[in-house]
């Protein structure tokens, strides 16, 4: 156990670059008809690179966006997981997410943000710790993910799972369940969804 | 198919809430106190010094000390070329028979780096804390950028400080695990476990406490106010359930020192309380050095000066002498440690060099440390 929560934040920030990376140039003209199988090489390599090859101070990339992103949540994990999946067979199945799904992170790690810097007098964060009370909290939203978006639901019984067995250094259940990069997506997808009804408002 | 997949999909769920839900919960915390402090009707100690330390060191700041097993004394603070320099580590000297070694590096950005598996560019404000097994942990604030974008790791010591080893991250904020730091020393508690008084410090500053067990193994944290602006706490515990706790204020004139009270081991605390003295935005310290008798050590009005004042109630304060006092320089962030009748208290020296003071409570008799009547605010 301990190696896994020793290597999964670099395991995790590795996968977030490598998703990152792909999801951009497997969308380029000239890149994006190649095989499946060239697609897993690419994505394999692009691991490797930002998880061993140092490119400063003996570093590399992984170690430097740990330092800055911090441990990603169990639920960020498995859905960078799904995307670049998604993008290795060129399905995009797997990026679709409900909206109301994103909503929902997004309110919610919002929150937990506000509360955290002290704009919130009170500290949602700390009820992670002895989490009696959040999992009233927990189920409720598993209802709703339920009838929003399966997948999700299952990623977060899945990090439910992790908090049980302490893959994360973190012994508080918020930090499986969340992160500000999830809340990034959210806000991206929103974001898109938004502009996207714009367009088609515009146009009809 | 749907229906045996919805089945098992709830039946697996609520098995694991059941499974958070019946874990066992730590006990209910008690302060322990330390041993009763005798007065000692001898000899007057009052002693200063400096810690040595290299030529090339020019900058030293935010001391922190604890007492080791055979009785010397372990001091820890960073130093460098300037603060927040990449060559900031944290240094480390021993205090025997009264002589201070010259002081050596124990831990560094790179060390932290490589055992956290994260880029850390600084370091600095550590507190080093010894349990009752005899293991140091070492609590050292790491930087990529400022201090307000920065994160708490604990290192621990099986050799009485000689190396430092198991360096790890403690996740304590949901955003990117930023803005909490360390600087007043932890209270012990009587499962063997400690509390560490940190402050967040971004968008709002706030105290908290850390829980830790005996093992040094993080449990939670506990938010002592939303007050903003209060933060570098310095608890007192009174007696196993109350205790009192004084704040630096980074907040608007007049920056009132505020104290605040807990009666049940810091899981939960009252309102803030105005004392009779300010605090210019600078680190203090309080010890109970007899049953309802109050040591700080703390800057006045501004940095330039440093001084001890005594209180029989935590409200009200005299100060009763000047520790140091140069116009235009700084004399700031006192660490205190008590041992029978001595008295212990490391500050930083116009950032430069780590001051010792060593007094007992008979000096502290001279200054009027037992007087019962205070100034009212």
């Amino acid at each position: 156990m301990n190696t896994i929560v020793n290597n999964l934040p670099l395991a995790s920030v590795s996968l977030l670059s490598a998703w990152i990376v792909a999801g951009t140039l497997f969308h380029l003209p000239k890149i994006k008809h190649i095989a499946s199988r060239k697609r897993f090489i690419f994505v394999l390599l692009i691991l490797v690179i930002v998880r061993y090859v140092p490119i400063y101070d003996s570093m590399s990339i992984a170690y430097i966006l740990c330092g800055i992103l911090g441990d990603l949540s169990i639920t960020s994990v498995l859905l960078v997981l799904t995307f670049l999946y998604s993008e290795i067979r060129e399905n995009n199945n797997y990026y679709r997410i409900n909206n109301g799904v994103w909503l929902i992170i997004f309110i919610i790690d919002l929150v937990l943000c506000l509360s955290a810097f002290g704009c919130i007098p009170i500290d949602i964060y700390s009820f992670g710790y002895f989490p009696k009370g959040l999992l009233i909290f927990y189920l409720i939203m598993q209802v709703l993910f339920w009838l929003l978006n399966r997948k999700f639901a299952m990623f977060w019984l899945l990090a439910l799972v992790g908090y049980i067995f302490k893959v994360l250094p973190s012994p508080n259940l918020w930090d499986y369940l969340i992160d500000p990069v999830l809340w990034l997506i959210s806000l991206v997808c929103l974001i898109i969804f938004g502009l996207q009804k714009l367009i088609n408002n515009f146009f009809q | 198919m749907k229906l045996l997949k919805f089945f098992f999909f709830w039946a697996l769920l609520l098995i694991l809430c059941v499974i958070v839900y019946s874990r066992s919960y730590p006990s209910a915390p008690e302060f322990s106190l330390e041993k009763e402090n005798t007065l000692d009707n001898g000899n007057i100690l009052f002693e200063t010094g400096f810690i040595p330390q290299p030529d090339f060191i020019l900058f030293a700041h935010s001391p922190t000390l604890t007492r080791l097993s055979n009785g010397d004394l372990l001091a820890l603070w960073f130093a460098g070329s300037d603060e927040g320099k990449p060559d900031v580590k944290i240094w480390q000297s021993k205090c025997h028979d009264g002589v201070w070694e010259i002081a050596h590096p124990v831990v560094s950005p790179e060390l932290i780096s490589k055992e956290t598996r994260r880029y850390v560019r600084k370091v600095g404000n550590p507190v080093v804390y010894r349990t009752d097994d005899g293991i140091l942990h070492l609590f050292v604030v790491t930087a990529i950028g400022g201090w307000a974008a920065s994160s708490l790791n604990e290192l621990d010591s099986y050799d009485e400080g000689k190396t430092w080893q198991n360096a790890r991250r403690l996740v304590l904020t949901p955003f990117f695990d930023l803005s909490t730091l360390c600087r007043t020393s932890p209270v012990a508690l009587k499962d063997g476990g400690f509390y560490l008084p940190v402050y967040h410090e971004s968008i709002r500053d706030y105290p908290e406490i850390l829980r830790f067990d005996s093992a040094g193994n993080f449990v939670n944290q506990i938010r002592m106010t939303s007050h903003n602006d209060v933060l570098q706490p310095s608890i007192v515990p009174l007696n196993k359930q109350k205790a009192y706790a004084f704040f630096r204020n980074n907040g608007n004139d007049p920056k009132i020192l505020y104290r605040q009270q807990t009666n049940n081991c810091g899981l939960e605390w009252g309102s803030l309380e105005a004392t009779n003295l300010t605090n210019p935005n600078s680190s203090l310290v309080v010890k109970e050095i007899l049953p309802g008798k109050f040591l700080m050590v703390h800057n006045p009005n501004d940095r330039c000066k440093i001084a001890l004042s005594t209180s029989n109630d935590g409200i009200n304060w005299q100060e009763i002498y000047t520790l140091d006092n140069m116009t235009g320089e700084s004399f700031s962030y006192p660490a205190i440690y008590v041992h029978d009748d001595i008295t212990d208290i490391l500050y930083s020296w116009k950032k430069q060099k780590i001051k010792h003071v060593k007094l007992n409570l008979a000096w502290l008799k001279t200054k009027g440390f037992l007087n019962n009547e205070y100034n009212s605010k």
